[in-house]
């Protein structure tokens, strides 16, 4: 009985800490710590030490730090330009026209960057006010990006995933593959709305539409060619084996600098402010990371995990139950927490329970991502909604409420994913030998 | 209030040169990995590359806190903070910087503890580097101890008014998933 108290004053202390605005990581070490006083009698400290130092100074994270340095280099670039002028003579004859640009934009930059908050400020820079030129419906303006902006931690590289993948254990190249197809068709999904919406309202065009020729289709093409030819050298490479997830990262900051350097965005401050603005992203994360370590460490002497495991399974739900209150769980606690720290804060109790009930690990990251992406296009903390404010001046709640059908795809595209698993075990299932 | 101005100073200047420190680590870091793939590519195997990534990682991480810290770049819940104002504000702010004093003063001296131990028993690396660990945990211990100077320092300002107390929650990171 005592185990139960001690259980609920540490669940309280975390709550605390974080509602109260303690930094994320300082609060999991500080909850670990307090648990491991609660709960063991060993020296806490040198616990706390030899624990956050492996966890910093492990290969598998190095992927992190440069996926997200290749991210900051091209966001300084004229890619959000390249993508709206590449893809307008491609999608303008769509039923819902531009706002297609969105969606396929945001997939195109979500190829390239791990981070669903760049993915909406890259594309809407361009997007937004030309969009609004030629008098698209801002509701639809602002849905479309909010909710094709999370196609950023789906479509890899992805920084969640990598955190998931570093949290679970699991091969980050693999995650980066299962990522593909589910990232494709949720954008497809999002581009079918917008087609439904357009020949259901009738409003689908934009006000000056003017037609391109073949030869100006493929001139805007070459615009995309770079970014096309760099994304699929990342993947390629980890698809086929050739590298791994560390080594195709500095692939993609090798190629970023050049693609920077050919458009003469590439100076020396252009170069220093992505290198810090990199080493200030990634030890942010990396700080959580060593605080979610020591959580894990402490929640192993907890008896937590693994009670919960218990009776989650002898509760005897099957596997569509449990996912369907997952996914109840995660968007309640996606409504308070970013996305970073509601995987890092969950996966340490709930992994023995996800392996327990026999889902697919890599499986289950897809579903995680798709899950934590719909927290952030829920208020009252969403990121893109946050971003969004600032770029359109719109009020939180009307962007929440152009984004909610967004939501709703993403939903469906939840229950696709657990109907068909295969949507994002296959390709992994079928790389040449990951490294 | 003369000498207070010149510490200040010169300790924003400290974590700013950390900050550069952890950047030239990080790119220490992707040409490690470039030799990586070179040596494979050209049949020569270098010893170590994998550990040293990891502690250039490491590095660049610690290294990277109190400056990350002052640019506001560490992410916290702000519903409550946003929702406060004024004393109370003040009070909030106050009672995280004693929560982020107490335990980032905790793994600092760990951490710095750690680093002595190996040190004073020759811990070496596992790995095909076998270099003595307190190398490269010296400067995850630096940082930890930056990271509690740095947040004393902002506890210190806050306490006499000398600084507003930071709005909102992290400020949106173009590449971080903030």
């Amino acid at each position: 009985m005592s185990e139960l108290y001690l259980t609920l004053i540490f669940i309280a202390i975390l709550f605390f800490f974080l509602g109260t605005g303690v930094w994320v990581a300082l609060s999991l070490i500080g909850v670990a710590t307090v648990g491991m006083v609660l709960f063991t009698s060993r020296p806490v400290g040198d616990a706390m030490a030899t624990t956050i130092w492996g966890a910093s100074s492990s290969w598998s994270l190095t992927a992190l730090p440069l996926f997200i340095w290749m991210g900051e280099i091209l966001f300084r670039t004229k890619l959000s330009e390249n993508l709206f002028r590449g893809l307008t003579p491609w999608m303008q004859r769509l039923p819902g026209g531009l706002l297609h640009v969105n969606i396929a934009g945001s997939a195109i930059f979500a190829a390239i960057s791990g981070s669903s908050a760049a993915t909406v400020a890259t594309v809407g820079k361009m997007s937004i006010p030309e969009l609004r030129k030629r008098r698209y419906p801002e509701r639809m303006i602002v849905g479309t990006l909010a909710g094709a902006g999370t196609l950023g931690l789906l479509i890899p590289p992805s920084i969640t995933l990598i955190i998931y993948g570093v949290t679970v254990n699991e091969s980050i190249a693999k995650l980066f593959i299962a990522g593909v197809l589910p990232g494709i068709m949720l954008a497809l999904m999002f581009m079918g709305y917008v087609v439904l919406w357009a020949l259901a309202s009738g409003h689908g065009r934009g006000a000056d539409e003017q037609a391109y020729s073949l030869v100006q289709k493929l001139r805007a093409a070459v615009l995309l060619l770079p970014i096309i030819l760099l994304i699929v050298a990342v993947m390629g490479s980890i698809y086929l084996g050739l590298a791994t997830a560390t080594e195709a990262a500095v692939l993609g900051v090798v190629g970023g600098l050049i693609i920077s350097a050919a458009q003469g965005s590439l100076s020396r401050e252009s170069f220093i402010e992505s290198l810090l603005g990199a080493t200030r992203t990634s030890a942010m994360i990396a700080f959580i990371l060593a605080g979610s370590s020591f959580l894990s460490l402490t929640m192993g002497f907890t008896g937590l995990p693994r009670a919960l495991a218990l009776w989650i399974g002898e509760l005897g739900l099957s596997p569509f139950e449990l996912v369907a209150a997952l996914t109840v769980f995660y968007i309640v606690l996606g409504c308070f927490l970013d996305g970073i720290s509601a995987v890092v804060l969950t996966m340490a109790v709930i992994e023995p329970l996800v392996r327990q009930a026999g889902f697919d690990m890599i499986w289950f990251g897809i579903y995680l991502m798709i899950v934590v992406e719909m927290a952030q296009i829920t208020p009252p903390i969403g990121f893109n909604l946050f971003v969004l404010q600032g770029m359109t001046g719109n009020d939180m709640g009307f962007i929440a409420r152009a984004a909610a059908p967004l939501f709703l795809i993403m939903i469906l595209a939840v229950v696709v994913l657990v109907f068909f698993p295969g949507i994002a075990t296959y390709l992994p299932g079928a790389m040449s030998g990951a490294p | 209030m003369q000498f207070l101005g010149a510490a200040d100073r010169l300790l924003k200047r400290l974590y700013l040169c950390c900050g550069y420190i952890a950047a030239a680590l990080l790119v220490s870091l992707a040409g490690l990995v470039i030799l990586s793939i070179v040596s494979r590519l050209v049949g020569v195997y270098v010893p170590g590359v994998t550990e040293f990534s990891g502690y250039a990682m490491a590095g660049a991480s610690f290294f990277a806190l109190a400056y990350t810290f002052c640019e506001r770049g560490h992410i916290r819940v702000g519903i409550l903070l946003n929702a406060l104002h004024g004393r109370a504000r003040w009070i909030a702010e106050v009672w995280c910087l004693l929560v982020a004093t107490f335990f980032s003063g905790f793994l600092a001296f760990y951490l710095v503890k750690m680093t002595r131990v190996s040190w004073q028993l020759g811990d070496r690396s596992e790995g095909a580097d076998a270099i003595h660990l307190w190398i490269p945990q010296t400067l995850v211990g630096f940082g930890a101890v930056v990271l509690a100077v740095c947040v004393v320092h902002q506890l210190i300002l806050v306490l006499f008014g000398a600084e507003a107390p930071e709005e909102g929650g992290a400020r949106a990171e173009p590449s971080g998933e903030p």
